[in-house]
């Protein structure tokens, strides 16, 4: 039994040791996150000054309530971002889990040589790599040619920029994300559930349902919202491969902190597109606990 | 009567490694089935082979008559009780049980009868809402064997299926076991490396040993007349004596030991004339007899060296012309009882001793 000084001692202790990290978060996170949210519903001054009244007009802005009528524009970044989130993480996920299982059914030697290979992309700087896609994709590239070759665009076309460019980049950049967590749940699959399934009359598609999907369910949403969070807020690759025309929740926040000088607005995407990520987190962790 | 199981020349080989070595083995219909060895030896990987978990390199096998080769392991008739019981984590006890009758759409009318019979075989109806992790080990292992005889299969596969759980809980299931197989008059397919086990359930056991059936038989018939010294020795224990065929006759033999001559009843199937050949004999310890009278056949006396006492009965080891025979005694009132170093008479009775093929 502990008595009551020693209980005060430990908590002292612990809150020691946590300390400077919720210091550093709360100062740097929490704070400056309370802030952003106040200033959203600020309103803009003409050079740019955060300033009164307070008003939900940065919001309803957001939303599609323009000066003439609704004005699709900003819905449509949220929606656009949300996608190109989603459809991230559905391309990652189903390159991802099939290599997953390659991966595991290795032999150790080839597992560690494949796991580097893997995560090697970590290591180049993202915007070289989305350079170098830019070139790979240009009209003139061996890569183009083939593909205007198989009659896929048309003759003297180019791959870049456009929405396959722009996935080929983010699967590139976010694939490893789905893949790590992935692979750590297969190589834990108790394989004799498979067979304990199979034996009692599932077929392949009934095995993996039943007796492998649970078990590397985890895995697999863990993958999901590492991939589609920071792909949703994501705008250098579509900026890069795209070819600058779409705005995505990423550049819009960069342009009206940046050249627009509109912070209260900024802040209102800014805590939209917080919402909309926690919304999928929370998503994802019910299908978990399911 | 077609048998359930009839194997031709199984063959299965890991790389370099020979686990099945060209088994041929047929199981009657209804019969409590044991495959007995040692670890390694094969069994596991030849029952693998008849529920399709595997694929072998060689050889034939149909279950009732039919190729069942050509079919996959969800096709097969059979249903397999897993050693590790591979009961499904996510679903509760019910729907473990329900899985293969949902996986063959079975009306649900007719499912919830099956499953109630089930779960009142193997007496677990209580626990029909709990998932596997709050089973204990006994109760997991009456989860798996319901969820596979739900299904009514004509084969029953079980793989040590009481390996994992403890002396008294053990003896207790295979009590139980025995009583279900009787009463579906399912055939089952026992693997197993407990040798007791083996001979306390089973109709038939092959003794496998490297990728081979060494002998196949009653347990009965096993027991006491083992056909090698690997059969001998796995199944109880036994002293193995070294020595040469003097003469035979068609009633008994006279062989050379260290004692001196000896002589035991005449093997029944021995074709050849093995006179001269060096061969081993077998005794099992409770067939050393002590204080033989004096005209007694095989007669010798050993000192004690080692005495442990196990309750109902009393485990010997005494060195004689440097060999050590065991030999057990009932512990009763008017049993033989020794000291250590004590010179004592004993015999081997001629009927008791067996010849091994070499």
């Amino acid at each position: 039994m502990l008595n009551k000084a020693d209980i005060q001692a430990q908590r002292a202790r612990q809150l020691l040791a946590v300390g400077p990290g919720l210091l550093w978060l709360i100062i740097f996170l929490v704070l400056p996150l309370l802030a952003i949210g106040a200033i959203s519903f600020f309103s803009r001054g003409d050079y740019g000054q955060v300033q009164w009244p307070l008003t939900f007009g940065n919001y309803k802005r957001l939303a599609g309530y323009g000066p003439f009528g609704f004005d699709s524009l900003y819905p449509a970044v949220l929606a656009r971002s949300v996608l190109l989130g989603a459809g991230t993480a559905v391309l990652c996920l189903t390159m991802g889990l099939p290599l997953a299982f390659f991966i595991s059914g290795l032999s150790q030697r080839w597992k560690t040589a494949a796991l580097t290979l893997v995560v090697i992309p970590f290591w180049t700087n993202l915007l070289i790599r989305t350079y170098a896609w830019q070139i790979l994709f240009a009209p003139d590239s061996p890569l183009s040619r083939l593909a205007a070759a198989c009659g896929l665009i048309p003759a003297e076309g180019d791959l870049y920029p456009g929405v396959f460019a722009v996935f080929v980049g983010m699967i590139c950049d976010y694939l490893p994300f789905m893949v790590l967590p992935l692979y750590a749940s297969v190589e834990k699959l108790d394989w004799s559930l498979a067979e304990a399934a199979a034996d009692l009359g599932a077929n392949g598609i009934n095995v993996f349902r039943h007796a492998i999907f649970p078990q590397i369910k985890a895995g697999l949403i863990a993958g999901a919202i590492l991939v589609f969070l920071p792909a949703t807020g994501q705008f250098v690759i579509p900026d890069l491969l795209g070819g600058a025309k779409t705005m995505l929740l990423g550049n819009a926040i960069q342009q009206q902190f940046g050249s627009s000088r509109d912070w209260p607005f900024g802040g209102a995407i800014a805590m939209v597109s917080l919402a909309l990520m926690l919304a999928g987190l929370w998503i994802f962790n019910r299908r978990r606990e399911a | 009567m077609l048998a359930a199981i009839e194997i031709q020349n199984l063959t299965r080989r890991f790389g370099p490694v020979v686990a099945l070595d060209g088994i041929t083995l047929s199981i009657g219909q209804g019969e409590f089935f044991s495959l007995l060895g040692p670890s390694g030896c094969g069994k596991t990987t030849l029952l693998r082979l008849i529920a399709g978990l595997d694929s072998p390199d060689g050889g034939t096998l149909l279950l009732h008559g039919e190729d069942a080769l050509a079919l996959p392991a969800h096709q097969r008739p059979v249903n397999t009780v897993f050693q590790s019981y591979a009961l499904f984590p996510h679903m509760t006890v019910y729907d473990n049980i329900a899985f293969g009758l949902k996986m063959k759409k079975v009306s649900p009318p007719e499912m919830a009868a099956r499953l109630e019979r089930a779960l009142r075989l193997v007496d677990i109806e209580a626990l029909s809402g709990r998932t596997p992790s709050q089973l204990s080990g006994g109760q997991k292992q009456r989860v798996a064997l319901a969820r596979a005889v739900v299904n009514e299969p004509r084969v029953l596969l079980l793989d040590e299926p009481l390996g994992a759980l403890d002396l008294k809980l053990r003896k207790q299931l295979q009590i139980e076991l025995r009583q279900v197989q009787r009463r579906l008059g399912i055939t089952f397919v026992y693997v197993t490396h407990d040798q007791e086990e083996a001979m306390v359930m089973s109709d038939r056991i092959a003794v496998m040993n490297q990728g081979r059936i060494e002998q196949l038989g009653s347990p009965n018939e096993i027991y006491e007349r083992p056909r090698t010294r690997f059969a001998a020795e796995f199944l109880g224990s036994c002293n193995v004596i070294k020595t040469a065929i003097l003469s035979r006759n068609s009633a008994s033999c006279l062989v050379s030991t260290v004692w001196g001559e000896w002589r035991m009843d005449s093997p029944a199937s021995s074709t050849s004339d093995l006179s001269g050949a060096a061969i081993l004999l077998t005794i099992r310890p409770e067939n050393i007899r002590f204080h033989p009278v004096e005209e007694s056949d095989n007669r010798a006396h050993g000192k004690i060296i080692s005495i442990v006492y196990s309750g109902s009965q009393i485990h010997y080891e005494l060195e004689s012309n440097g060999q050590i025979l065991k030999a057990i005694v009932l512990n009763t009132q008017h049993g033989s009882k020794f000291q250590m170093g004590q010179t004592v008479a004993f015999a081997a009775p001629p009927a008791a001793l067996r010849m091994l093929e070499s």
